[in-house]
């Protein structure tokens, strides 16, 4: 640093007129030669001896004053030339730019402090460096942080009254170091201020000055002597800078630091230096790093940006606050440029990780990649392969749907550019599919057009019906009209899977007819494979489901040459149940003639229930057996009568067959109907009424009561809800309980059942 | 308020003790004087004396109607106060000024030359002595005066009994500038009959070395009712030469004639006068340190007798002392000095005195003060300015 110098002092000649206070000395240059005699203006303490000896003069306090770029020691020198006291010597300096501490600069050793030791009225400009400054010891600690703390409103001026002004001299060090040099230089202070004309920041006081007459409430007036201090309010950056002033290396480091930024004010900004420091330095938990980051974006000096990166890369995996990672990526696209590429990759990483854990959200993930591609176009080209080195795969299925395909998209993308085998991706989503059984139906548009129908195909097993649909609306809507499917169709004839796929993704744009005819090229030409007839079948309109059986229905002798014929009736069986139990046209197609033979054999329960098992059905169901042939009816009954397990039903046919009167068949049914009837039904049959066949039925029962147990007589008393039931059954018991024999009641099957009487015979 | 003072407010011009501008006693700004009441930058004060913490500055609404107001309340504080500030330097004004007249009295001289010493004394003596005995009382008007007398005069003089430090250059120290004011309340058998403000300014002799500095630092001088301009024998060559053997100052200034002649031309220059004009502030020019050079009057010189003023000034005394040391000057070489004061000053005097009445140049030490005329070139002013009769 170079200086201009001047001397002042009053002798009798100088560089002014006459004799007097005037420059003694200076160097061409010096221009501000009026401020820094009133810089330098020295007047000693009044309690001081008013003609000290020379011993005594060594005592008196050093003026050492720094503001902007001046420097004003002053000495006092006691006598002048006339022998007069109240003499000082004041050696100033003007510098262009003050690169070292100012308070170092009170140390240095070339201060020149008596008019003996001025050889010359012409003074050289002279270079101040490597100062030696004494070891200082870190002390009135409580002191330093208000001084400190003020420093940063500087509301009003800092007055240190104290003993020894060595004393003073140390807190004005230790504050200044505090600070890094570009912001201490702003700091001005004088270690002897005896006026309280134009104080500085900060003022030591030494003796008696004005300020004993002073209003001390227009300072912050803190009375070393007394132990007297106002109260202020430490802020952060002293409490945590005072930390660092304790322990030298850090300091010098903190200093270090602070040269990566352009910033030359002391004000709250400062503190977000310090923390970034604490935080590269000792992990100092930051409260938020986005303020600290901001501030950097805005004030590192760009010459030490990278150095300044590189020190906050190793940082990176210490942050764990999400909002931290993102001001911290926030700030990397900010900073953008190849130096910080690695940083980018590996916080897009980390939040992505974190996405996995379901800590994040993903969009933003994207938004972020969206900037960085704007940044630079290839970007993502760039960061595809080290996120496929980084990524926790093996928790990519923890994304959400959306979020599962935005990545997988992108990561298609890239494979595509770069023409590697994706297969891998493909198992990926196979693996998110099967784990979490659903997937965003956008998923469609990764693929290309051949890719999607085979993908969907691929996936129509593992993925619920709903799930599928939605893909197959995302599929349908990304083409339009009618005409491109039946091309497509017609073109892929030889490719059964895409060509049955297509037909039913179709199904809002074909007629089922097409559907139906596209299948049955199908089941000439389908190679065994239940599984997707299943699926097919699952994915047809219900009233596809019944062209489709009715089609199946005149392919009957073809698709029995198929072994998976079996499975295909299976798969209706499961699933007819709950899709046609209201469908009109399915049964009527069950009971057009003949039909139900082959259609229902696999599938009796089904046919069973539809025929007898829903009440609201009774009416069409009567209709439809009312319509029945005898034969078709008995064959009806005798197929599926077995299975016949409901009271209602049961109940239900016999009034039919009553109300049929079919007396020459009755002995046929009845038969059969021998049993497979509770004794309750029976008898519930007999008290609603046989018509005429009522006695014969009576007789019967009486046979049968006669060999049950009380239980089962006492149970019957449910049946009663009238009194001619009542009276009725009680006839019954009655008669029953006359005990009649076994021959008595072979007499009477005998004689009113010949057939029953064989079957006896034959034990049955 | 009456009538007559709101129309002398509202026409009367008053001169700044500090700065010397004219400004409208209406015009005055307040400053809050509550302790407590917010502390704020002025840069006007700034500009004019250097920054130091100041109270709120209150403006009054001013019309043409208004009168000066004596007080104000703060608009921050709301209490009320009465230190009014010279709306031009914004220094805290006399509690007096628009009510009596302010009297300017300079002492000027080359370094060394005694001002500071015979400011000292003088004031003492106005107090103590000469001012019971003429019938007035000087009291200091302002805190700032009482302590600067106190401080930087008295004590280290009348108590510590040491010569005074030498006064730092108005340039430098903006105190300097600051001059002492005084009340000087006139009595007649006991009963007030005029009151005046006296303003005292010291300067540092390094401050008339130049005419621009004097310009600057020294404008009071070409606003004065008065100056006294103290030469101090010692630094007389001839007188030197007749002194040899006594101890006297190694150095020697050949100052006084250049100064009386910068004071001149920035008075002359000032008040737009031609070079024939004579300028009418009363100059006292005074040899200070005379018992220093008793050994070089012989005879019976009036000088050597204590000055007789009791009620009135003894003007008689003042002619005869004056003719005295016109000869003596003549004397001694210096005849050209009272060529230069009568050709270009209308009222004039020439005086001996001695502040400390001893030469303390070796010990800088004054056992004990007898000072020696140092009311006269004072009453003389005092007398041409028809304060005193």
């Amino acid at each position: 640093m170079k200086a201009n110098q001047l001397y002042y002092t009053s002798c009798e000649k100088g560089l002014e007129n006459g004799a007097g206070f005037q420059i003694k000395a200076k160097s061409n240059n010096f221009e501000k030669t009026d401020e820094i005699k009133q810089l330098g203006n020295y007047e000693p303490p009044r309690d001081y001896p008013s003609m000290p000896s020379q011993k005594e003069l060594d005592n008196f306090p050093i003026l050492f004053k720094y503001k902007e770029n001046l420097f004003a020691r002053s000495k006092y020198v006691g006598q002048d030339y006339t022998g007069r006291y109240g003499n000082f010597f004041l050696h100033g300096l003007e510098v262009d730019n003050v690169d070292i501490y100012p308070i170092d600069i009170y140390f240095w050793d070339k201060w020149v402090e008596n008019e003996n030791q001025v050889n010359s009225l012409n003074l050289p400009e002279i270079e101040i460096s490597s100062i030696e400054v004494p070891e200082l010891e870190l002390e009135n600690i409580e002191i330093l942080e208000k001084i400190i703390t003020i420093l940063f409103t500087k509301d009003k001026k800092i007055i240190i009254k104290v003993q020894n002004q060595i004393d003073g001299i140390n807190l004005i060090y230790f504050v200044q170091k505090a600070f890094a040099k570009m912001t201490a230089k702003t700091i001005t202070f004088s270690t002897y201020q005896f006026t309280e004309m134009d104080c500085l920041d900060i003022n030591i006081v030494v003796g008696d000055t004005e300020f004993e007459y002073a209003d001390k409430s227009n300072y912050y007036y803190f009375d070393l002597t007394t132990n007297q201090y106002p109260a202020i309010q430490i802020n952060n950056y002293t409490k945590l800078v005072i930390q660092v002033l304790k322990t030298p290396i850090l300091l010098h480091r903190y200093h270090k630091f602070f040269e990566y930024f352009e910033v030359s004010k002391i004000d709250d900004n400062l503190v977000y230096v310090l923390e970034l420091f604490l935080f590269i330095e000792v992990k100092y938990k930051l409260k938020s790093l986005s303020e600290i980051l901001d501030f950097v974006a805005n004030n590192a000096k760009k010459e030490h940006l990278k150095e300044l990166l590189d020190k906050l890369s190793p940082m990176i995996d210490k942050i764990t606050k999400l909002s931290d990672i993102e001001a911290l990526l926030n700030f990397y696209i900010a900073m953008f440029s190849k130096d910080v590429i690695d940083e980018i990759y590996k916080i897009l990483i980390l939040l992505f990780n974190n996405t996995l854990k379901a800590r994040y959200d993903f969009v933003k993930v994207e938004k972020f990649i969206e900037k960085l591609n704007n940044k630079n176009s290839k970007f993502e080209s760039y960061f595809i392969p080290y996120f496929l080195k980084q990524i926790e795969l093996d928790k990519i299925h923890l994304l959400n749907p959306d979020e599962f395909v935005l990545v997988i998209n992108k990561l298609f993308e890239y494979y595509k550019t770069t023409n590697k085998d994706n297969q891998i991706l493909k198992d990926i989503i196979i693996d998110y599919i099967k784990i979490n059984k659903t997937i965003s139906p956008n998923i469609i548009t990764i693929f290309d057009d051949k890719e999607q129908l085979k993908f969907i195909i691929k996936i129509s097993n593992i993925l619920p019906k709903k799930e599928i649909n939605e893909i197959s609306k995302v599929f349908n809507n990304l083409y339009n009209g009618n005409e491109y499917y039946h091309k497509l169709s017609l073109m892929n004839r030889n490719n059964l899977n895409l060509y049955f796929v297509i037909t039913s993704f179709q199904n809002k744009f074909l007629l089922a007819e097409n559907k139906v005819s596209f299948f049955t090229e199908f089941i000439e030409n389908v190679e065994e494979n239940s599984e997707i007839i299943e699926w097919y079948y699952k994915n047809l309109s219900l009233q596809d489901k019944i062209k489709q059986i009715k089609s199946w229905k005149d392919k009957l002798d073809v698709l029995e040459n198929y072994s998976f014929f079996e499975d295909i009736y299976q798969t209706i069986n499961t699933n007819l149940f709950t899709d046609f139990r209201n469908d009109t046209e399915f049964l009527q197609l069950y009971y057009s003639k003949y039909s139900y033979i082959k259609l229902n054999t696999p599938n009796r329960f089904l046919l069973r229930d539809i025929i007898f098992d829903y009440t609201k059905l009774n009416q069409k169901i009567y209709t439809q057996i009312n319509q029945l042939e005898q034969k078709e009816y008995i064959f009806l009954i005798n197929s599926f009568f077995n299975q016949l397990d409901i009271t209602s039903i049961k109940s239900t046919h016999f009034q039919y067959l009553l109300h049929q009167s079919y007396q020459e068949d009755f002995y046929d049914y009845f038969k059969n109907l021998k049993g497979r009837l509770s004794v309750k039904d029976l008898v519930k049959f007999y008290l609603d009424g046989m018509g005429e066949i009522e006695q014969k039925i009576e007789e019967i029962l009486i046979l049968i009561l006669a060999n049950q147990s009380n239980e089962v007589i006492d149970d019957l008393q449910d049946l009663v809800d009238t009194e001619s039931k009542k009276e009725k059954l009680q006839n019954l018991v009655k008669k029953a309980n006359k005990k009649l024999s076994w021959k008595n009641v072979s007499k009477i099957i005998k004689k009113s059942f010949p057939t029953f009487t064989k079957l006896f015979k034959r034990g049955e | 308020m009456g009538l007559f003072y709101k129309l002398k407010s509202n026409i009367s011009k008053e001169l700044c003790p500090y700065c010397f501008e004219y400004f409208e006693l209406r015009d005055a700004p307040f400053r809050c004087s509550n302790p407590n009441c917010k502390v704020e930058p002025d840069p006007v004060y700034e500009k004019h004396w250097g920054s130091k913490p100041l109270k709120h500055l209150i403006k009054p609404e001013v019309s043409f109607f208004s009168g000066m107001k004596k007080s104000i309340k703060c608009d921050l504080c709301k209490e009320i106060t009465y230190k009014k500030v010279c709306p031009h330097c914004h220094q805290t004004l006399p509690s007096t000024i628009g009510e009596y007249k302010n009297h300017i009295f300079a002492v000027i001289g080359g370094p060394d030359s005694g001002k500071s010493h015979y400011i000292a004394v003088l004031i003492n003596q106005l107090m103590n002595e000469i001012g019971p005995k003429m019938g007035f009382m000087l009291d200091a008007l302002d805190d700032d005066t009482r302590i600067k007398y106190r401080v930087d005069f008295y004590k280290p003089l009348f108590e510590n009994h040491t010569i005074l430090n030498k006064t730092l250059s108005g340039n430098t120290n903006k105190n300097t500038k600051k001059p002492l004011i005084y009340g000087l309340t006139i009595l007649k058998n006991n009963q007030v009959v005029d009151y005046l403000t006296l303003v005292f300014f010291d300067t540092a002799g390094e401050d008339l070395n130049q005419e621009d500095t004097m310009a600057v630092v020294n404008k009071y001088i070409y606003r004065s009712d008065g100056i006294i301009m103290l030469i101090d024998p010692l630094q007389i060559v001839s007188v030197r030469n007749k002194l040899k053997g006594i101890p006297i100052p190694a150095t020697i200034s050949s100052q006084n004639q250049d100064i009386l002649s910068r004071t001149t031309h920035l008075i002359k220059k000032a008040q737009n006068l031609k070079p024939t004009d004579k300028i009418d502030i009363p100059l006292a020019v005074a040899f200070t340190k005379i018992d220093a050079v008793e050994s070089l009057l012989e005879g019976d010189y009036q000088l050597k007798h204590k000055a007789n003023h009791k009620n009135n000034i003894n003007i008689d005394d003042i002619e005869a002392v004056s003719s005295e040391m016109k000869a003596l000057l003549t004397e001694w070489g210096e005849g050209s000095i009272i060529n230069s004061v009568q050709t270009q000053y209308k009222k004039s005097k020439f005086f001996g005195l001695s502040a400390l009445g001893t030469n303390p140049h070796n010990t800088k030490r004054v056992d004990k003060i007898l000072p020696r005329r140092v009311e006269d070139p004072f009453l003389w002013l005092l007398y041409e300015n028809s304060i005193l009769k």
